[in-house]
């Protein structure tokens, strides 16, 4: 007794010379705690484990406040004096430590983790060889990591501790790989011996020996590498904030590098799923704003934000989480009926979209390994405070205890989860449910379960994963596939055709008189157009997503212009190629934010044009002859045709005395030079970056129209290829040579009549069609090639139309049409004028995509240099 | 313990490229002319027999053209035009050999027009010799001379033949023509 007497005297000395910031210091605390907790009884014992729970979990840095836990954890000392001299007589084989069932799950664990300690030291001895190789860190890591969260579970908390250390040291060298000192090998093979000896001693049963056993001088020496390493990576790079340092910023990030969260694609995947969750978020966000008070949609937000909040604090993600947590508890309320969402609420929404999505890009940066600056990172604790204080604001009294019901409700799901995976028991679950009803601190149920060793954090991922999983599958039932994996599917689907297609078109086998086989031919070729058709629809995604957009852009616009604007959107379901729909946003946004701030006028305006208040913005999308057409269509004042007719004359874009009709008019807004315009003008900004968005649009093989009337509004038409990877060509033959023309620049075809072409100072070729003289380009002339047609009238012009002037090029011939997969040359063909990709041909054989841009330009050179010579 | 294997792979990777490192290995030697050269196995990809090669317009000489391969389009360079030797027509024995070559951050596949494919021989690192200076030719992308059954093979730095640099020349010529 005296013995026990004078180690918590001990422990007291300890405790007051220790200002926890020293972890060894700590450690030492928690072992003199376990032995006393070990030699102890009664009451006295239960007093020595509290304080060691409260040490361990301070060191595992579940307290924010370091005040906090000395506070507690000095509490928890206090109660283990007082209970000194007391000798409670409680059933002695209840209060063992150890029940014997855990002594048989170590000793299980310990003989089957040997194996892993054998792995581990091949991989510290070729670490010791070549400490750069990330790989091996890599793999060392999640080694350590495993063991850690093991032993941990199994409850041999020192062991777990031990591998925290070598864990945190690892996660240094895997941020900043770097060649380590035979000091660095040897502590770690002392660690890996370390952990030998206690998986031997465990599996060979004793346990309470293992239990006992003094790691600290293990801790001490990990301690002090983990320190030095880290100042020597901040001699490196001197400055810049590295982890330990105390930074206001990276809060978030810190946890990262403590390794709390070393799980790295745990992170990553969270990233990736919260980004999807607040896009739902953001989309039924926007809905709500017409019909506030609709359940079902508030139901909706609530849900993903909810898994968003879990995972986060999960993951040790303390912003996202708390953000997540306030707006839930705002949309709670709103949820049961106790306030009402109104602008400002759904304003908040949109904000905390904003934040969280921020703090995810961040994260995500930091993850591969780009540092941000303390700008970037948001305003976090503002940002709370305004959302507290809304909450507050709506909150009506006797609400109070409202949050924590309801927490349990929401909770339950992930228990019942855990019990159906049989992680635990419906009576572990009801504990658990009970103690987080009783618990003051309000810890989440994965919490309480972790810490009462009941369910593995990992399970608990799981768990909350599934969670969202389920709501996910209901949504959509889509996986994720990487983009390179679909391209290399629909290049196979292609080659499968034409091997169809040159197996159909063998000679023996049209030759061949059996039914049975051109029946079975036949079903192939249905079943192989079947494939290429599925396959290539797989690239095709609704542009729902990005009209969203859109609304919440004018949203934001009307509301900071005070003008008020009305997006309706049709034929969201269109679907487009990914890229297509990735590459269309910018000048969907352009387009949309002319629309909304130069097209409509405002309220006042309005009204004396005798209109209604409310401006529309209308986007349609449909399917037409085998492209998408995309319209923004605006009820506002239209374009003046008179005023882009002068400012065009004034800026020298145009002769004054041109005759243009509306459409040559309007499309003047494309210039470049155009979009300099003054801005007092009616039309000023109409044209600001047209260009642009013109040029954008040509890139995806598409062109954009304009349509207005004066007072009436304007309409943009954007018509798109249904995907970039295919393209409608026109096969012609030059000399022995085929190439591809797409279609869409194709105007017509004709044979000229020889008195129909002339030249022009001997050089130059005109044709004349029906009156106007169309330049000639000799095709085979250009690329050197020998063909054997050389009179114009021999062989075939087609008429190309660039930005408006039409251009003949001369070909021996048309082949046909053909639908092909393009491909682009590899990089260094890739500024080949006139040639813009490549694509395989029905037999196999590869033909060159024109570009009747570029061959007109070389046209153009070859002319003048000629000129220059003559 | 079992770290042996990763220290092997990284003596291996190391060599590749290093005109002083360890050359001795396996070579895929081909026919050019009279000429035998050799380049090292692990770039080779495949050897496919010649097939229709379409013509780029407006590039250097040497790109033969594009081919498809299997559903990807490669560029085929003629070796015997790279090198400044006469062009002959085509024979049986005519070839591609596709490789990879490096570049800044990918590795791109390429085809290698050549006479004929004649063996794969494992070369030892004292057959080996540095290429003599000549002067005129260029001898950059010579990883070495190597004697092997009585007749000397010119080991090809394949990285080198056909360098970034060089085929930047493509873009520079179909300006300039």
């Amino acid at each position: 007794m005296a013995d026990i007497q004078s180690k918590i005297d001990d422990i007291s000395l300890l405790f007051a010379s220790c200002d926890f910031k020293d972890l060894v210091r700590v450690g030492q605390l928690l072992s003199l705690s376990e032995v006393v907790a070990k030699e102890a009884k009664g009451a006295q014992k239960k007093a020595a484990e509290k304080l060691i729970q409260g040490l361990e979990s301070f060191i595992m840095g579940e307290y924010k406040d370091r005040n906090q836990a000395a506070t507690e954890i000095g509490a928890f000392l206090v109660a283990l004096q007082q209970r000194a001299g007391g000798n409670d007589t409680e059933d002695a084989s209840k209060s063992t430590r150890m029940s014997a069932d855990q002594e048989k799950e170590i000793r299980d664990y310990a003989t089957g983790t040997m194996g892993t300690l054998d792995e581990l030291e091949q991989c510290l001895l070729a670490f010791e060889k070549k400490s750069s190789d990330k790989g091996l860190i890599d793999d060392i890591f999640r080694m350590v990591h495993t063991l850690k969260s093991e032993t941990g579970f199994v409850g041999l908390p020192h062991l777990s501790e031990l591998c925290h250390h070598a864990e945190s040291l690892f996660a240094l060298f895997r941020k900043n790989p770097m060649t380590v000192g035979r000091n660095v090998i040897d502590a770690l093979f002392a660690v890996l011996d370390g952990l030998r000896r206690a998986f031997s001693g465990c599996a060979q049963g004793r346990v309470q020996e293992v239990l006992s056993m003094d790691l600290t001088p293990l801790y001490v020496s990990l301690e002090a590498l983990l320190n030095g390493q880290k100042g020597q990576k901040s001699d490196d790079e001197a400055g810049s904030s590295v982890p330990g340092m105390p930074s206001v910023v990276p809060r978030e990030i810190n946890r990262l590098n403590k390794a709390e969260v070393s799980d790295i694609s745990l992170v990553t995947d969270f990233i990736n799923e919260a980004n999807d969750h607040l896009e739902s978020i953001e989309t039924k966000t926007m809905e709500l704003e017409t019909d506030p008070s609709n359940a079902t949609l508030l139901n909706d937000i609530f849900r993903p934000l909810h898994t968003i909040k879990g995972v986060s604090g999960f993951l040790g993600m303390r912003h996202v989480n708390q953000v997540a947590h306030e707006s839930e508890t705002l949309l709670d309320l709103a949820r049961t009926g106790k306030i009402f969402m109104d602008r400002e609420g759904i304003d908040i929404v949109f904000d905390v979209i904003d934040v969280i999505r921020r703090l995810l890009q961040l994260l995500d940066q930091e993850v591969k390994g780009h540092a941000f600056s303390d700008e970037e990172y948001p305003q976090v604790e503002i940002f709370l405070e305004q959302l507290k204080a809304l909450t507050r604001e709506k909150q009506a009294a006797g609400v109070e205890g409202l949050s924590a019901t309801v927490q349990l409700k929401s909770n339950k799901k992930l228990g019942e989860l855990l019990v159906e995976k049989a992680v635990m028991t419906q009576e572990d679950l009801s504990d658990a449910l009970a103690t987080q009803a009783d618990d003051s601190e309000g810890r989440k149920l994965g919490q309480i379960l972790v810490e009462e060793k009941k369910a593995s954090p990992r399970a608990i991922a799981q768990a909350l994963r599934d969670q969202r999983d389920v709501t996910v599958q209901t949504d959509s039932g889509s996986i994720k596939v990487d983009t390179q994996k679909l391209d290399n599917l629909i290049d196979v689907v292609g080659e499968l055709v034409i091997s169809q297609t040159l197996l159909a078109q063998n000679p023996a086998l049209t030759a061949s008189r059996d039914p049975a086989l051109s029946k079975q031919v036949n079903h192939l070729t249905k079943i192989v157009r079947d494939i290429q058709y599925i396959s290539m629809a797989l690239r095709m995604l609704p542009i729902k997503a990005t009209f969203q957009k859109m609304s919440r852009l004018v949203r934001d616009l009307s509301n900071k212009s005070g003008k008020q604007v009305e997006l309706s959107i049709n034929g969201a379901e269109t679907e487009l190629d990914k890229n297509v729909i990735e590459q269309i946003n910018d000048p969907l946004v352009h387009m949309v934010r002319n629309a909304a701030d130069h097209g409509i006028e405002t309220p006042e305006e309005r009204a004396k044009a005798g209109k209604s208040a409310v401006g529309r913005i209308v986007l349609n999308a449909y399917h037409q002859g085998g492209n998408i057409v995309i319209e923004i269509q605006d009820d506002g004042k239209g374009l003046n045709k008179n005023k882009i007719r002068k400012k065009a004359v004034e800026k020298g874009l145009i002769p004054a005395d041109v005759q243009m009709d509306e459409a040559e008019l309007f499309n003047l807004i494309f210039l470049p030079g155009f979009s300099t315009a003054d801005k007092v003008t009616d039309i000023s900004g109409r044209g600001v970056g047209m260009d642009v968005v013109r040029k954008n649009i040509e890139k995806l093989g598409g062109n954009v129209s304009i349509g207005s009337t004066e007072g009436k509004g304007t309409t943009f038409t954007i018509r798109l290829p249904l995907t970039m990877a295919i393209l409608d060509g026109m096969v012609i033959q030059v000399g022995s040579e085929r190439f591809l023309l797409p279609v869409l620049s194709i105007k017509e075809s004709l044979r000229p009549k020889r008195n129909e072409v002339s030249t022009v100072q001997n050089k130059g070729e005109v044709v004349n069609v029906r009156g106007n003289l169309i330049q000639l380009i000799r095709l085979h002339k250009l690329f050197n090639l020998v063909s054997t047609i050389e009179k114009p009238w021999e062989g075939l012009v087609i008429i190309v139309d660039l930005n408006g002037r039409h251009y003949g090029i001369l070909v021996d011939g048309l082949l046909g049409q053909q639908q092909v997969v393009i491909k682009s040359l590899k990089a260094e063909f890739k500024q080949i004028k006139g040639v813009s990709g490549a694509a395989i041909l029905g037999d196999g054989h590869v033909g060159l995509i024109l570009d009747p841009k570029g061959i007109v330009e070389i046209g153009n050179s070859d002319e003048n240099s000629d000129k220059e010579v003559a | 313990m079992s770290s042996t294997g990763s220290t092997t792979e990284a003596v291996r990777t190391g060599s590749v490229g290093s005109k002083s490192g360890a050359r001795a290995g396996k070579y895929l030697t081909f026919r050019l002319m009279e000429e035998e050269y050799g380049l090292e196995i692990l770039k080779v990809r495949e050897i496919i027999g010649l097939m229709d090669i379409t013509r780029i317009p407006r590039v250097p000489e040497f790109v033969r053209g594009v081919i498809n391969l299997r559903g990807k389009i490669i560029p085929v360079v003629d070796t015997r035009i790279k090198f400044g030797m006469i062009t002959i027509d085509n024979t049986t024995e005519t070839c591609i050999i596709v490789v990879e070559v490096k570049r800044a951050n990918e590795s791109v596949e390429m085809g290698m027009l050549v006479d004929a494919v004649s063996e794969v021989l494992d070369i030892a690192e004292g057959d080996i010799e540095d290429s003599p200076e000549f002067g005129a030719v260029d001898a950059n992308f010579i990883l070495g001379m190597a004697k092997a059954k009585g007749s000397v093979k010119i080991l090809l730095d394949i990285d080198k033949v056909l360098t970034e640099k060089e085929l930047s020349k493509i873009n520079t010529i179909a300006v300039e023509q």
